[in-house]
């Protein structure tokens, strides 16, 4: 990888998987702008979203890959899998099919990136408890038994959704420390950038982040 | 295929006569003497017109495109057609007579907004050939109150209570996608505004009536720029019914046609700058995964909605006509047994006479690419780049060749700031993305129309010699 002047250290890569509708999108924008977009338009194939975070002193900057939910586009959106250090499964709390496919969510997740990606279960549309179809409870065990990390959310009103994220970086950044993820291995979702030009050279902001990177 | 026979009305004023042997094969019209051939009715359809007339024509130039030139090219004026300029296109009972110079002609130019309404329904094919104005009026309307009848229908399922589960699945589905499509355009911001509720009763009309299709997502995205134009429900579901006979096999599960309009798109970048196709490669982003809106929407979503209702009816404009059955015009459900086995035993007819055709060029060309397949195993060992040959418009893009090109204007587009950051795959689709919505309509068609001319140019060349 190009080495140069950064403004994070590590890129990892998220990819948002799930059933149409579920809410990905509305996650990600509610993660990125901290907004709820109620008309964000369906997703077709894929959508993305960046943003820098800090873990244990590191900045981070995630490449986070929206997919489509509808199964039509499966065969695509399964191409876009390839590389992710995160990935987050959502269902909707209030739709029980949704919860019901989440084995396979969770197969094809599995089978299509390293073992090494941390598989995040997120419950989301919390703000609408009284519509709920699926019990915390039930959910809870679900990913226990699965080893994966949970919350309940809401892009609606932004509970529990930068967790969600923040949690998942923490996870791999851990990884990263204790070795079990080796930042070497082909597809491994993580970018070491060292960071060895004076920062302050490089005024912050997201896009000084991508300028030029290569004097090679 | 929509080239389904050569047809009269495509012949144009400057004989071109691109094909002076090997005719036949290619000849599926039932009136020989009137034809000249579907591809190359095809090539006089299109922009090959306005390449020959530009007296300063140069095919290496294009090839070796520059701003310059691009910029040049704009400043050709380029003018809307006005109602004055369509009726020039009728004969005096209405009808559509020069076909082709009216396509010609929105293909260079675009249409005024307050006449898509009118034009949109020719270009998308919605009237049997040779329908005067009169009877183009009565077609409307009896159509109109067939698509009334089969809506209600549903709808009264829907309100009652033995509605079945299937009905009630399409319409949820529908409805969440109808309040997640175009919500930033004025004409769609409210949620009980009229054209998000015209929208969902198009969308679930056709998912109900088309059972083995039934809803997909993208389909919103289609409709929505039809109900925008049209302004009148069941015109606009007549058009989608239309352009859906092109564009169902979009949507077909095993994804056959877009694999290969995707192989298409990588030819073609690969034969237009190799530099960049071979730097796509490296960084394993050479699949094009990135531009799957692109071909699946025919990039709807890339450009802000009022802008891309131009790059619709250009890209439209750019393809054959494909009229429908003369006696029963669009087919507005596949659950119309009677008429459908009816329509069925003729398009099968058709089928057959192009199989037969496409069979004997396909022969052909198998010949021709033997020689050049082990000229290029040859060479691959020799570790030299040999980038084959661009199929022929009526292969090239699956019915829709010039969409290709656009693709391509858009790609290229941000090369040289992709090679210029060193943007590694996931770098490459994010970028990409961000133009979602926002490209320019007038630029990309003119790189397009220029890079299309020198393809259709060469396409000639290439039948000439053989
Ligand atoms: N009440 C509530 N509604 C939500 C929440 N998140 C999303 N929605 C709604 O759910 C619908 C679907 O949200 P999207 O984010 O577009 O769903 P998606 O998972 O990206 O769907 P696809 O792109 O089709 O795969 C939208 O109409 C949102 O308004 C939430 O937390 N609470
Ligand atoms: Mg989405």
């Amino acid at each position: 990888m190009a080495a140069g002047p950064y403004n994070y250290s590590y890129i990892f890569k998220y990819i948002i998987i799930g059933d149409m509708g579920v809410g990905k999108s509305c996650l990600l924008h509610q993660f990125t702008e901290k907004k709820f977009m109620a008309d964000c338009p369906h997703t077709i194939g894929v959508e993305f979203g960046t943003r820098i975070i800090e873990v244990a002193g590191q900045k981070i900057k995630l490449q986070i890959w929206d997919t489509a939910g509808q199964e039509r586009f499966r065969a695509v959106t399964r191409s876009y899998y390839r590389g992710a250090a995160g990935a987050l499964m959502v269902y909707d709390i209030t739709r029980r099919t949704t919860y019901n496919h989440l084995s396979s969510w969770l197969t094809d997740a599995r089978n299509l990136t390293n073992p090494n990606t941390v598989i995040f279960l997120i419950g989301n549309k919390s703000d609408l408890d009284a519509q709920r179809d699926v019990t915390y409870d039930e959910a809870k065990q679900f990913a226990e038994e699965n080893g994966l990390m949970f919350l309940e959310c809401s892009a609606k009103t932004g509970e529990n959704v930068e967790d969600a994220f923040l949690d998942t970086a923490k996870k791999i950044y851990k990884n990263i420390q204790d070795g079990s993820l080796d930042l070497n291995a082909a597809e491994s979702g993580v970018q070491h950038k060292p960071s060895n030009g004076p920062r302050g050279a490089n005024l912050g902001g997201e896009s000084s982040g991508n300028k030029d990177p290569c004097s090679c | 295929m929509a080239y389904k026979q050569s047809d009269p009305a495509l012949k144009l004023k400057v004989d071109l006569k691109p094909f002076e042997e090997g005719l036949e094969d290619w000849d599926v019209s039932p009136e020989p003497d009137n034809s000249t051939g579907k591809v190359a009715s095809f090539l006089q359809n299109t922009g090959l017109l306005e390449t020959l007339q530009s007296t300063v024509f140069n095919v290496s130039k294009v090839f070796n495109y520059n701003k310059k030139q691009v910029e040049d090219n704009t400043s050709r004026e380029r003018r809307p057609l006005t109602d004055a300029e369509f009726r020039e296109y009728l004969d005096s009972v209405g009808n559509l007579t020069r076909d082709t110079e009216f396509r010609m002609h929105v293909y260079q130019n675009g249409v005024e907004h307050s006449l898509r309404k009118v034009v949109w329904k020719h270009l998308l094919n919605v009237f049997p050939r040779e329908f005067n104005g009169k009877k183009r009026f009565d077609y409307l309307t009896k159509k109109k109150e067939e698509y009334s009848k089969i809506r209600d229908e549903w709808k009264r399922l829907l309100d009652s209570d033995n509605c079945s589960e299937n009905v009630k699945l399409v319409a949820n589905m529908v409805r969440k996608d109808t309040l997640r499509t175009d919500r930033g355009h004025p004409l769609f911001s409210d949620d009980s505004s009229e054209n998000v509720i015209r929208l969902f009763n198009l969308l679930v009309t056709y998912a109900l009536t088309h059972p083995s299709l039934s809803y997909c997502q993208g389909m919103s995205d289609l409709a929505s720029p039809l109900l925008l134009v049209l302004e009148d429900e069941a015109h606009a579901y007549i058009c989608f019914c239309s352009l859906m006979r092109r564009l169902s096999q979009n949507f077909d599960l095993k994804g056959l046609v877009l694999n290969k309009k995707f192989e298409h798109l990588q030819l073609l970048l690969r034969r237009k700058d190799p530099e960049f196709f071979s730097y796509l490669k490296y960084q394993n982003a050479d699949d094009l995964l990135f531009c799957y809106r692109w071909v699946l929407l025919e990039l709807k979503r890339e450009f802000p909605l009022d802008n891309v209702l131009t790059l619709l009816e250009v890209m439209w404009a750019s393809i054959p006509p494909d009229y429908p059955n003369m006696m029963l015009g669009i087919r507005l459900s596949d659950l119309d047994y009677e008429k459908s086995s009816l329509y069925m035993k003729q398009a099968n007819i058709k089928k057959n006479v192009l199989n037969t055709a496409y069979k004997k060029l396909k022969r052909k060309k198998l010949e021709c690419q033997d020689i050049d397949g082990c000229r290029s195993m040859v060479e691959d060992v020799k570790a030299e780049e040999v980038v084959p040959k661009l199929p022929a418009p009526d292969e090239f893009g699956c019915e829709n060749p010039f969409l290709l090109f656009l693709c391509l204007a858009l790609l290229l587009q941000q090369k040289d700031v992709i090679i210029k950051k060193r943007m590694d795959y996931n770098e490459i689709a994010m970028h990409y993305d961000k133009f979602i919505r926002s490209n320019d309509v007038d630029s990309v068609l003119e790189r397009a129309r220029l890079e299309y001319s020198a393809y259709l140019r060469e396409q000639q060349n290439g039948s000439k010699k053989v």
